[in-house]
This record gives structure tokens, C-alpha cells and sequence, in this order.
């Protein structure tokens, strides 16, 4: 039933387009109902989950690798679930309106309904292979949906960038998910996370927390990945609203949440935790209050929200964990609705601009409504939920061992998000109506029912806090801290530190407001020339490339030489290393007292083989040729191998006989002179190789040879195969599969040559190179034929 | 010899007596007669294929001809995928060949006769055996690298690959000889007894060495890649995509055979060099590949870096590592088909194009196209739920299993610098806008290619075990299982 | 005697190496050559060598009684040489026919496939 749950948006978002073209105008009712329906059927597990419960679902699918399609609802993935489906309710609906002039509405459906499945497998999964899948199909649907007004680059680059970041950093997260499984000694999360010291006590620990992190902060945006999540607001609103704010941006924070009973609570856990997270909440908040673009500003200040959500998991104490959930619940309420009402503003007005509106409240009377519960919700005045979660920030950030600092972070960070929350839900609406590009109109209730009712709901949430704080976070709570805590939701706590930290911020908060142009006006002059990771994220990949043009140009120069050059120094490599590392090679060497003459032939031998080395002319590299086969074929005749010395000769005379033909057509260079440097280089290589081979030999000759095979084959030559030549009975009998491949190479080498003189020879030669004329090295022409000089 | 032998090695018979009637036949008729003689190829690839499993066993070990050949479910395994390989190469060439009017009769039967070497190859016991199979395998294919006569580059490449490919069967040749003078033998069997009894010395290690040197030339496997963009690049496309695929799986799986049958027991002296092998293969084709503006050189660093990554299993050493390159080798094949049936379909106005950027906006003049690029672009970068990324996740957990879990985070590194460029790809298509439209006119058979190994990269997912089950049992009966 | 022996296959490979690295075309072939009759001599002088007693059973004996010279790696050996020169020969044409169409014999020219210039440039704010 689960499976069912995560598959259906899948299976309905094949039919999206359809459904489109069918309904028309009521394409967005028709498809929300889906969500809609799921959120109900989520909603019947609260009892059970409020209540302790886990509902699981398993069926396998890549067995062998214990991989499972496994889903597991607890207190953290009910309450994900709850607002995925919940808030995607309205997006669809949103969407739908939004966009209903466009030509692609139908896919664009398709892409938010896939990423909807998607995000329930993900924050559903046990498996952790599982969990990796969905997790990718976020990041792609993520990549579809903002690239989905493609006319524009900068909607291309930040689609390619998301994918860039967050698919990267998910494929650190596999590694690392695969690691944990490894240690732990299961793929499920479940059971995985309930051994925590033994994740905690492994020797990979470090490893695995590196490569998980890499995949949560690289999805929730974290300092110094920040940069994607802004410039991924050239989706369109509806995509912001419900992937870069309520939905997937979280799902890093989902994470380390799920993790937090297996991974954390060590040392090392808490300080990067704590200090990303404060690091990213700043950058965040200043940066929004820089920002004059609404969505920009929103964008920001969920940069910052996930910050400080990282920060309060890092924190790792009970209240800074029933903090962090309440928190997550209240930004996804008031963000989702902000984004709406902001896209119903660029809808209503044409511009976003935020110097340029004002006065819409009466224009637009619905959207500010919304987007003012909204605001103040996320300013944390009460009684709303944002004013519950904030107090909880601060009663999390009193604890015993934590430095003054933090505190000091919250408070600036909570009045910058105070002035900005203020100035996005009101500034807007109020005052004189300003002139903008469209005349401004309130959008259908396709556009406004969203960010009413998760508007509404903050403030519900707030009020009832006994009913959100035990059937929501509480369980959630317990999910993330792997146990169960009692945990108790009020507005009023008396007149204890938490409330006057809060009156200090909003104090600080209005200050701030009072003086944003200012400030907004100064930041963006300090900020903007300054340099970011933004454009670190161009100068990596510039370095990415650069370096991958180098490395190509070095390595893949495209002459034949530099490869023969670079397989030698690897064959010397080969030969020489281990003998210096192992040394070992058992040497003896005999010099044998007679057979005088074997030397002589040894002696022709070399001869033959260094005239060619230095051989100046045609004739002398052909006789140099035949002196080296003869002598080889002598070594063959002296040492008992009859058949191979006639062989040896044959095939030597028919080689240099067509080597000649060939030699007396192609221009010769008499000299072979290579300068200095490369002669000494080439000579070093050439020596090792053959000092290599020696030593090698000689290891090889100094050990008694099994001879088993050999005369395996002696005493079956005659008695199985009736012959008396023992070579002869090897190759046609014994190694008939060798002699009928070798048969075979034959054929083949005699259709490739006649293939390949069959072809013609003609100059493909470009008229931009000229043949040969080099003047140092003047190849002697074949037709005059001199030679010697 | 004896009627069994026979029968074990039927099918490489039936190939090698087809290829010389074919042959023949070809010589009557002449160059005309290319399309009915490369169907025939086809149609006796697949019946090869089809006999390993009418005459085969049931995949119990048989071995053949004196020790020298081996037939086996590893062995079955690997032709299977070899000949669907090789088939589907003649297959899209068919057309292709017509069109750029490099009509020559010879050119599907150098096809059989090097899918015969790879049979030879994987199903070779004996050191003497691997180095004629690998001979046999090779020559064809230094033919058909340079079987263009209009073009620089091919001549080129054939000449490169030629003298480096030779200088690699030496350096195979050499190790075989030093293996056999350490041992005393060439069989299989036997090297493994010599060294389980006498242990490995300095000298045996370097012999090991250079046969893996060898092999890694076989390959493509870094530093011995040198040969492959070159050559991808000069080849016709049919050939560069019959080099991506059947040889690969041909060498893997002869690789993945020598290092554990004969040389199991000397896994330290081997293992390191593997994980060398591999770390290079997977750093510099996921590197390289980034610089790439030709989409054949593209797929050339792509396929170095995927052999980096199937060496990853090999390195783990175990049969969990073997069975993970058994699957990645068939996953590789599908994937990189498809490709190549798009690489070759990539015309505009009737000419080939070969720039990544002359894919721009396909998205929107061929949807289909766009999509099954998109399709086996995700699955090369390793994205679930493709069949690229269970390749990878079967590889990486063998060696975190074997406890190499820094090769596994390399490997994951390189797999993320990697996806770069196959994400590149996949914008140019959908939101680039398109130059000069690519030619609708893809033949039936290259699009029904397409089609399916898109079908199969696509859903791998639902029904992996065909792939997976037949893999399990070939890693299996390496490990004498 | 396999320790001289052992010295000139180690120099035959040394001048093969030498002559490869040269970057003429006739320079390469003839390393080649030289190459395939130092691999035949190390795989012979690894087997050991044997003074006169050719690997053969003389007439009326089931099997030969005197030691004779290790017949397995002659049979490797006949094998290699005829596939090596069936190698040297596809290459001589090939070398021939590079020629012919590229006009040059050296190789450090041929390169067509790796020009330096005239390929796109690539920048990371094209992506």
C-alpha cells in the first residue's frame, strides 16, 4: 500500500499531459485531487505513529544485493510526507492557474507530479539504495523543472548547475550510504540506525559522515554550496515555491535527521554541524535583506532557515531537535505560502521588484491576507507556530556547554529574517499604490486558496500547540533523537530568557527595518563585486576544463611516438621496479667453459642487431636483417630445434625480401640523429628495457623448469599420436585449437593485405602539409637511389 | 581428438567454416554482395550464439582439446553478450557502410573472424591459446580500423593502433613466456597448482605483469589507452562502435578469467596493480572526457573511464567483484549501442556530423532521439534508477565488501566528474537551441536498436535477474562453484 | 650458455626499443622486426637450452630414452613466428599504404587526428 502511495503520482504523471489536453481549465482540480487523497491516507497513520507505531513496507527487488523496496513511517517521515502531499495539493492547483496561458502546462504537471512521487520515496525509503533513488529522481525532476523556461541561458545554466551540485553530491551520498550499510551490517535504515556506536566506533566513521554530509549539504544549500539554491529561482514560482522552499531543499536536512540516532551526537558531528549551519543562517539572512527581487529575498531566507535547522540537528540536545522540527514545520507552512502569494503578485503586477510595489493591499486584498499571516508567522511573533519554533531556538541555544556566540548568532540571524519576513508580507501591500507594468488584479482561487490555507494553518498550528506539537513534531522528535521524549508545544513560557532574547530581536528586528533601504543598498555594494562561489562555481569548472585540456594535450599528443614513448617507460617500469623492491631474483651465472663457437654466433647476433640500430643506409639495414635471422636460426639449429631453425629462415628470407620491396619505395633518412636530450632519454629507456629482459632471463634459467607438461607431451607423442617428431605432434595434435587459430590469423593476414593493396594508394594529404622536405634531415630520394654518402 | 571436443567447440567451428564460405563467396561476387554477406553474418553470429546453448551444457565446466579450451557458464556468458555485440555492430553498419560508400564484402567476415577470436579469448585455458585468440582477434580489427580509403584519419589510426596493438601482444607474449618458464607450464590449471605449491616469485610477478599489460592494452585501460581516441575517431562508426562493445567484454572477460584461474592464489601480486589500472582508467576518462568537442572521441574517454570502473570489480578479487563485471559489461553493451545507433544516425543533409554541438535542440526536431540519448547519457553517469547506476553500485559494493573502500570513493569521485559531461550533453539536446536540425531519416533497424537497448538501460530496474541471475553463475564457476 | 644468451636477447631488445623510439617509419618496422626475434629467442632461452638432441623418438622406441630439448616451447615458438610474420606483413602494407596517402615517413607528422588548433575551444561559462 505504501509502494502504491510513492508509485501513484508516477503513474498519474505519464497521464498528466492528457489530462490536460482533456480538462482543460480544470486540469489543476482534477490533478490535486491525487495529493489531496494521499494526504488523507497519511494522515490515518498519525494515530498510530503519535501513539509510538511504525508502518513498514517491504518487497525485494535487487535481492542479492540485499536491496530492497522498503518504506518505513515514522513521526520524521510522516510529518515530511504530511507536507508533501499536503502543500503539493495546492502547488498543483497553483500550478495550474500560474501557468495556465502556457503551451507546456501539461508536462511541466507531469514533471511536478514526478517529483512529488519522488520526494515521498525518498523521505519513505528504509533501503538506503532506495533512499539514493528517489533521492537522484529529485535532483533530475529539480533540473526539468528549472530549465523548464529554456529560451532562457540563465535559466539553462542554473538548471545544469542544481543538477551539477546536487547530483554530485549525491553520488558522494551513495558512497557514503554504502559505506554506513557496510558497517552496520544492513541495508535498512531502520535497523541500521538502531546500532548506532557500531557506526559511531568504526574505523570508516570519518569516511562515511564526509560523504553523507557532502550529499545533505550539497541539497539543503548549505555555505559553500549555497549558490544553486538562488539561481535556481528562474523556475517558475510554483517549482520555488514547493521544491527550493517547503520540499526538496529539505530533504539534506531530512537526512541528517534520519541519521542523527545512527551518526551523530560526536564531536566532530556537533562542530561541523553547528558551525556550517551558523555560517549558512548568516549568509542567508544578510543576503536576503540585499536582495530586492521578492523571490530572490525568499530564497535567501531559506538558505538561511536551512541553516539554521543544520545547525539546531548539530546542536544534537532534545529541545534543539524538537526546535529543528518545529521550525521545519512552521518555514514550510509560511515559505510555501510567501512564494505563493509573491508568484500571485508577479502575477497580478508583472514585476517582483520590491522598491517598485506598494499599495496592493486593496488591489490584491486576498494575497495580502495570506501573505501577511504568513510574514508574521515567520517574523516568530505569536501566536503562531514561527513564534513556538523560535523560542525553542533559543531555549536551544541556552544550553549548558554552548558559547554565548551561538546566541548571538540566533538573535542577529532571527531579526535579519524578522525584518525581511516584514518587509515581504507587508511592504508590498501597504501605502500608496504604486505604478507597475500590469494593472494589478487579485488571480482566481486557484492562486490564493494555497497560500490561505497554509497561512491559516500557521496560526492554527500555533494556537492548538498541544495537537501540532503531540501528533506532528513530537513524533518527529522522537524519530530524530531515537527514543522517545516527551515533548510539549505552548506559547507562553513564562517570563523566562527565551522571551526576552525574542523581545531583543524584534527589537533589533525593527531597527533593522526601519533602516533595510540603507542597508540593502550598502550590502550590495560591499557583496556584489565581491567574490562568491557563485562565481567559484564558473572558475571550478573554467579549472575543470583548463585542466582536462592540458591533461588531454600532454597525454594524447597524437604522435605515435610519444605513446611507443610512454609504453616503454612503462615496460621498463615493469621490468625494473619490482626487482628494486623485492630483489629477489636468484642469480647465477655460468659462463659455460666450452663451446667456443656459440659465442661467435652470439656475437653475429649483436652484430646484426646494432648495424640496424645505426644502420645509414638501405642496403645495410637489409643485410643487417639477414645476418639477425640467420643468427637466429643457427641459435634454433645448435640447440636441438631443427624444425624451428627451417621455419626461422624461411620466414626471415620472406620478410626481409618484402621489407626490401617495401624500404626501396618509402624515402629514406640516413641519419637518425635526435639531439642530445632525446638520444641520452631514448638510449636510458632502451638500456633499461634491455638490462630488464637480462635479468630477467637470467633469473628465469637459473631455476630448475618443470618439465611435466613437456614430457607429458614426450611420452604421449608416439603411443597416442603416432608421431615421432614431438613438435610437429604438439602442434597438430595436442595444440590443434592453437594451429587452427594460427591457420586462421594466416587467412586473415593474407585478406587484410590483399584488402589493403586492393584499396590503392593515393595522397589524401591535405594541400596544407607538404611532403617531406625537412632540411635537416633530407631523406635521400628513392629514385636517384644514392645512397651511401 | 575426440567427438566431445567437437561438440564443446562447435560453435567456434561453425563460425570459422562460415567465414571461409563466405569468403569464397564474397571473392566470386565481389563487392556487391556486401549486404548479403553481412546479413549472413549476422544470422550466423546469432546462430552461434544459439548453438553455445542447444550443443553447450548446462553450463558445468567442460574442458576441450587437450586443456586448451574451456567451455563454461563464465565462457557462455561472455559470448552471448560478445556475439549480440558484434551482431548488432554488422547489423547498424549495413546501411551506414552503403551510405559513406565503403562497400567491401571483406568487412563483415573480418567481423566474424575477430568475434571468433573473441570466443577463443574468453574460453582460452592455456597462456599460448589466449595470445593466438587475442591475435586472432586483433588482426581483423586493425583491418577494419583503417578500411576507410578516403580518410586521413583512418589510415592513421589503423597505423597507430596497429604498432601499438602489436607492441601489446609482445609485451603478452613476454609475460606468457615468463610465466612459463617460472612455472613450467602454460595450462591454466597447472600455473595455478605451480603457484598455489611454490608460491610467486619477483620474476613471476613481472611476467604477471606484463600478461596484464597486455590485456590492458585489450582493454583500453589507462596508461595503454593511448590508441583509443585516436582510433574511435578515425574508425567508420559502425567499427568504433563494434570496438566500444564486443572486444571490451571479450577482454574483461579474459582479464577477469586469467587473474582469478590461473593466478587466484597470487592475488597480492596482481590486486595493486589492478587497482592502479583501474584508478587511472576511471580518473583520465572522466577527466579527459570533459575537453571533448567530438562526440566519437567523447564515447572513446567514456569508455576508458567505464573500464576503470569494471575494473573495480576485478580489483575486489572476489566473486561478488566478478559477477559485478559480468553485469557491468552487459549493462555497458547496452548502453553503449544505443549510443553508437544515435552517433550513427547523426546527419545533416545527408552528411555526418560528429560534434556534441550538432546535437542542439534535438530535444525538439527528433524527440525520440533526444530521448534515448537521454536515456543512456543518465545511465552512463550512474543516475538511478538506469541500469548504469545498479552497474556501478554491483562494482562499488564488491569493493567495499573487499575492504577497498578508497578505490569505491575514487571511483564515486570520478563517477561525479563524470556525469559532467554526460549532463553537458543532455543540455545541449533539450536547452540549446537547435543550429541545423539532424536528418529524420534513421533506418528501421538501426531505430528498432535503439529502441531496445533504450527499452532495456530504461528498465533494467524491473526485472534485473536475466542479466544479474546469468552473471552470479558465471563469477561462480571462477570461483570453482 | 643461457646467461650469454640472456645478454643478447636483453641487447636485441634494447636496440628494438631504440630503433621504435626513432619516429621514422622504416626505423619502426625495422624495430618491429627486431622486436619479434628477440620475443622468440627469450621464449626459447626460457625453456632452456639443450645441445643436440632434437625432441624427437627415434624409430623402433615408444618414447625417447635419452634426455631430449624441451619440444613444447619450439611448438610455442613455431607458433609465434608464424603469426608475427603474418603481423610484419599486414603492417609492411599498412606502413606502405600510410605512406602513400599521408606522404610522409614520419611519424611525429602523423597526427591528423590530434590537431592542435582549429578545434572548438571550451569555456566553463558555455555550460
Amino acid at each position: 500500500m505504501l509502494l502504491a502511495g510513492v508509485l501513484a503520482p508516477f503513474v498519474l504523471a505519464v497521464f498528466a499531459p492528457t489530462v490536460k489536453r482533456v480538462a482543460g481549465p480544470a486540469t489543476g482540480w482534477l490533478l490535486a485531487l491525487l495529493p489531496a487523497a494521499l494526504t488523507v491516507y497519511f494522515a490515518q497513520f498519525i494515530g498510530t505513529v503519535s501513539s509510538g507505531g511504525t508502518i513498514t513496507f517491504s518487497t525485494p527487488w535487487v535481492s542479492d544485493l540485499s536491496i530492497h523496496l522498503s518504506f518505513y513511517v515514522d513521526g520524521l517521515s510522516l510529518l515530511f510526507a504530511l507536507l508533501i502531499s499536503g502543500i503539493g495539493t495546492f502547488i498543483v492547483l497553483y500550478a495550474a492557474t500560474y501557468l495556465a496561458k502556457h503551451a507546456d502546462l501539461g508536462r511541466f504537471l507531469m514533471f511536478i507530479l514526478m517529483f512529488m512521487g519522488s520526494m515521498l520515496g525518498l523521505v519513505l525509503a528504509d533501503n538506503v539504495v532506495t533512499l539514493f533513488v528517489f533521492w537522484e529522481l529529485t535532483s533530475i525532476t529539480s533540473f526539468l523543472l528549472i530549465g523548464f523556461n529554456h529560451a532562457s541561458p540563465r535559466s539553462r545554466r542554473a538548471a545544469l548547475q542544481a543538477l551539477v551540485v546536487t547530483g554530485g553530491g549525491g553520488l558522494a551520498l551513495l558512497a557514503g550510504l554504502l559505506l554506513m550499510a557496510q558497517a552496520g551490517g544492513s541495508m535498512e535504515l531502520s535497523t541500521l540506525l538502531q546500532s548506532g556506536d557500531l557506526l559511531r566506533d568504526h574505523p570508516h566513521y570519518l569516511a562515511i559522515l564526509i560523504l553523507v554530509l557532502m550529499g545533505a549539504f550539497t541539497k539543503s544549500a548549505q555555505a559553500p554550496f549555497h549558490f544553486w539554491l538562488p539561481n535556481a529561482m528562474e523556475a517558475p514560482t510554483p517549482v520555488s515555491a514547493y521544491l527550493h522552499s517547503a520540499t526538496m531543499v529539505k530533504a539534506g536536512v531530512y537526512l541528517l535527521a534520519r541519521v542523527n540516532p545512527g551518526l551523530g551526537g560526536t564531536e566532530i558531528w556537533q562542530t561541523v554541524l553547528v558551525a556550517f549551519g551558523a555560517v549558512t543562517f548568516l549568509i542567508g539572512a544578510v543576503l536576503a535583506i540585499r536582495n530586492t527581487d521578492l523571490k530572490l529575498m525568499l530564497a535567501q531566507t531559506t538558505v538561511a532557515s536551512l541553516g539554521l535547522l543544520v545547525f539546531l540537528i548539530g546542536l544534537g540536545e532534545e529541545v534543539a531537535l524538537e526546535a529543528a522540527m518545529a521550525y521545519l514545520f512552521a518555514h514550510s507552512l509560511f515559505k510555501g505560502a510567501l512564494f505563493m502569494a509573491a508568484g500571485s503578485v508577479d502575477h497580478g503586477t508583472g514585476t517582483r521588484e520590491i522598491t517598485r510595489l506598494s499599495g496592493l493591499g486593496k488591489a490584491m486584498p486576498i494575497t495580502f491576507a495570506a501573505a501577511a499571516l504568513a510574514a508574521v508567522s515567520m517574523s516568530g511573533l505569536p501566536p503562531f507556530i514561527g513564534f513556538i519554533a523560535k523560542e525553542w531556538v533559543y531555549k536551544a541555544t541556552m544550553g549548558d556547554f554552548w558559547p554565548l556566540a551561538i546566541t548571538g548568532v540566533a538573535i542577529l540571524g532571527n531579526a535579519l529574517m524578522f525584518a525581511v519576513a516584514l518587509l515581504v508580507g507587508f511592504k508590498p501591500f501597504l501605502g500608496r499604490q504604486s505604478e507597475t507594468p500590469k494593472h494589478p488584479h487579485e488571480g482566481g482561487p486557484g492562486l490564493w486558496l494555497g497560500p490561505v490555507t497554509l497561512a491559516a494553518l500557521g496560526l492554527l498550528a500555533g494556537l492548538f500547540n498541544g495537537l501540532s506539537g503531540g501528533l506532528l513534531v513530537g513524533p518527529a522528535v522522537w524519530a530524530v533523537a531515537g527514543e522517545q521524549v516527551s515533548v510539549d508545544l505552548y506559547l507562553w513560557g513564562g517570563f523566562k530568557t527565551p522571551l526576552f532574547l525574542s523581545l531583543a530581536t524584534i527589537a533589533l528586528g525593527i531597527v533593522l527595518l526601519w533602516r533595510s533601504r540603507a542597508i540593502s543598498s550598502t550590502l550590495a555594494a560591499t557583496f556584489d563585486r565581491m567574490w562568491g562561489p557563485d562565481r567559484g562555481y564558473d572558475q571550478f569548472l573554467d579549472l575543470l576544463i583548463g585542466t582536462a585540456r592540458t591533461v588531454t594535450a600532454r597525454l594524447q599528443t597524437g604522435t605515435l611516438r610519444h605513446y611507443l614513448l610512454v609504453t616503454m617507460l612503462i615496460v621498463a617500469a615493469v621490468l625494473l621496479l619490482p626487482v628494486a623492491q623485492m630483489g629477489d631474483l636468484d642469480i647465477t651465472f655460468r659462463i659455460p667453459a666450452t663451446d667456443f663457437y656459440i659465442f661467435g654466433i652470439a656475437a653475429l647476433a649483436l652484430a646484426g642487431g646494432f648495424s640496424i640500430a645505426v644502420f645509414r643506409s638501405r642496403l645495410i639495414a637489409i643485410l643487417s636483417m639477414g645476418v639477425l635471422g640467420v643468427a637466429v636460426a643457427l641459435v634454433f639449429l645448435l640447440f636441438s630445434a631443427p624444425d624451428l631453425a627451417f621455419t626461422q629462415l624461411m620466414v626471415e628470407t620472406l620478410s626481409v625480401v618484402i621489407l626490401a620491396l617495401v624500404i626501396a619505395r618509402l624515402p629514406i633518412y640516413r641519419s637518425d640523429w635526435r639531439g642530445w636530450p632525446r638520444a641520452v632519454r631514448d638510449s636510458i629507456i632502451a638500456g633499461a628495457v634491455g638490462v630488464g629482459f637480462t635479468l630477467l632471463l637470467l633469473s628465469i634459467t637459473s631455476r630448475t623448469l618443470d618439465l611435466a607438461l613437456s614430457e607429458y607431451f614426450a611420452a604421449r607423442s608416439y603411443t597416442e599420436a603416432y608421431g615421432r617428431n614431438i613438435v610437429n605432434v604438439i602442434l597438430v595434435d595436442f595444440r590443434a585449437l592453437d594451429t587452427f587459430g594460427e591457420i586462421a590469423v594466416v587467412v586473415i593476414a593474407g585478406v587484410a593485405v590483399l584488402s589493403l593493396l586492393a584499396m590503392g594508394g593515393r595522397s589524401l594529404a591535405g594541400a596544407g602539409r607538404a611532403p617531406d622536405s625537412a632540411p635537416d634531415s633530407a631523406p635521400d630520394s628513392a629514385v636517384t637511389g644514392k645512397e651511401t654518402s | 581428438m575426440l567427438i566431445s571436443d567437437i561438440q564443446t567447440v562447435l560453435p567456434e567451428i561453425f563460425l570459422a567454416v562460415v567465414g571461409m564460405g563466405l569468403l569464397i563467396y564474397g571473392v566470386f561476387i565481389g563487392d556487391k554482395s556486401m549486404r548479403q554477406v553481412s546479413w549472413l553474418t549476422v544470422f550466423a553470429l546469432i546462430t552461434a550464439a544459439a548453438m553455445l546453448y542447444v550443443f553447450g551444457s548446462t553450463g558445468e565446466p567442460e574442458i576441450a582439446m587437450n586443456g586448451l579450451f574451456i567451455s563454461d557458464a563464465f565462457a557462455h556468458y561472455a559470448k552471448l553478450f560478445i556475439l549480440l555485440g558484434a551482431a548488432l555492430a554488422v547489423v547498424m553498419s549495413v546501411d551506414f557502410m552503403e551510405r559513406e560508400q565503403i562497400i567491401r564484402f571483406e568487412f563483415p567476415i573480418l567481423i566474424l573472424y575477430a568475434s571468433l577470436g573473441m570466443m577463443m579469448m574468453v574460453s582460452a585455458n592455456d597462456l599460448m591459446s589466449l595470445y593466438i585468440a587475442l591475435e586472432l582477434q586483433s588482426l581483423p580489427l586493425y583491418v577494419v580500423a583503417s578500411i576507410r580509403r578516403d580518410s586521413l584519419r583512418s589510415t592513421e589510426a589503423g597505423l597507430k593502433y596497429f604498432v601499438l596493438g602489436a607492441l601489446s601482444s609482445g609485451m603478452l607474449l613476454y609475460g606468457c613466456s615468463m610465466i612459463y618458464g617460472f612455472t613450467g607450464s602454460t595450462n591454466f590449471d597447472a600455473i595455478a597448482a605451480a603457484v598455489a605449491a611454490g608460491g610467486v616469485s619477483t620474476g613471476l610477478v613481472i611476467g604477471i605483469v606484463f600478461l596484464m599489460a597486455g590485456l590492458a592494452f585489450k582493454v583500453s585501460a589507462a596508461p595503454f589507452h593511448m590508441w583509443t581516441p585516436d582510433v574511435y575517431e578515425g574508425a567508420p562508426t559502425p567499427v568504433t562502435a563494434l570496438f566500444a562493445v564486443a572486444p571490451k567484454i571479450a577482454a574483461i572477460a579474459l582479464f577477469s578469467r586469467v587473474m582469478i584461474s590461473p593466478f587466484g592464489e597470487a592475488i597480492e601480486a596482481w590486486q595493486q596493480v589492478v587497482i592502479l589500472i583501474s584508478i587511472l582508467s576511471m580518473a583520465l576518462g572522466s577527466i579527459a572526457a570533459i575537453a571533448q568537442t567530438n562526440i566519437k572521441r567523447l564515447m572513446a574517454y567514456s569508455s576508458i573511464g567505464h573500464m576503470g570502473f569494471a575494473l573495480v570489480g576485478l580489483a575486489a578479487g572476489t566473486e561478488t567483484g566478478i559477477r559485478g563485471v559480468m553485469i557491468y559489461m552487459a549493462i555497458y553493451l547496452f548502453m553503449n549501442v544505443g549510443t553508437f545507433a544515435i552517433i550513427l544516425s547523426m546527419r545533416q543533409q545527408g552528411r555526418m556530423v560528429e560534434g556534441i554541438n550538432d546535437l542542439a535542440g534535438l530535444s525538439k526536431t527528433s524527440p525520440g532521439m533526444a530521448l534515448a540519448l537521454t536515456i543512456f547519457m543518465f545511465s552512463m553517469a550512474g543516475i538511478p534508477p538506469l541500469a548504469g547506476f545498479f552497474s556501478k553500485l554491483y562494482v562499488f559494493s564488491a569493493a567495499i565488501e573487499a575492504g577497498l573502500v578508497t578505490l569505491a570513493i575514487l571511483g564515486v569521485i570520478a563517477s561525479v566528474i563524470g556525469a559532467f559531461y554526460y549532463l553537458r550533453i543532455i543540455k545541449v539536446m533539450y536547452f540549446d537551441a537547435p543550429v541545423e536540425p539532424i536528418d529524420d531519416d534513421m533506418p528501421r533497424e538501426t531505430k528498432a536498436i535503439m529502441a531496445v537497448t533504450a527499452f532495456v538501460t530504461l528498465f533494467f530496474f524491473i526485472w534485473p535477474s536475466p542479466i544479474v541471475d546469468g552473471a552470479a553463475q558465471a563469477a561462480s564457476v571462477l570461483f570453482g562453484g | 650458455m643461457e646467461g650469454a644468451f640472456a645478454i643478447v636477447v636483453g641487447a636485441l631488445f634494447a636496440v628494438s626499443v631504440y630503433l621504435l623510439l626513432s619516429g621514422s617509419m622504416i626505423r619502426l618496422l625495422l624495430g618491429i622486426f627486431v622486436l619479434g626475434n628477440a620475443t622468440h629467442l627469450l621464449i626459447f632461452v626460457a625453456g632452456r637450452l639443450t645441445r643436440d638432441e632434437p625432441p624427437l623418438i627415434p624409430d623402433g622406441l615408444k618414447v625417447a630414452e635419452a634426455a631430449i630439448a624441451n619440444p613444447l616451447p619450439q611448438a610455442l615458438i613455431l607458433t609465434a613466428i608464424v603469426i608475427s610474420f603474418s603481423l610484419f606483413s599486414f603492417l609492411l602494407v599498412l606502413a606502405y599504404r600510410a605512406y602513400q596517402s599521408l606522404e610522409t615517413v614520419d611519424t611525429d607528422r602523423m597526427r591528423d587526428a590530434e590537431p592542435e588548433a582549429a578545434r572548438q575551444v571550451l569555456r566553463g561559462s558555455d555550460v
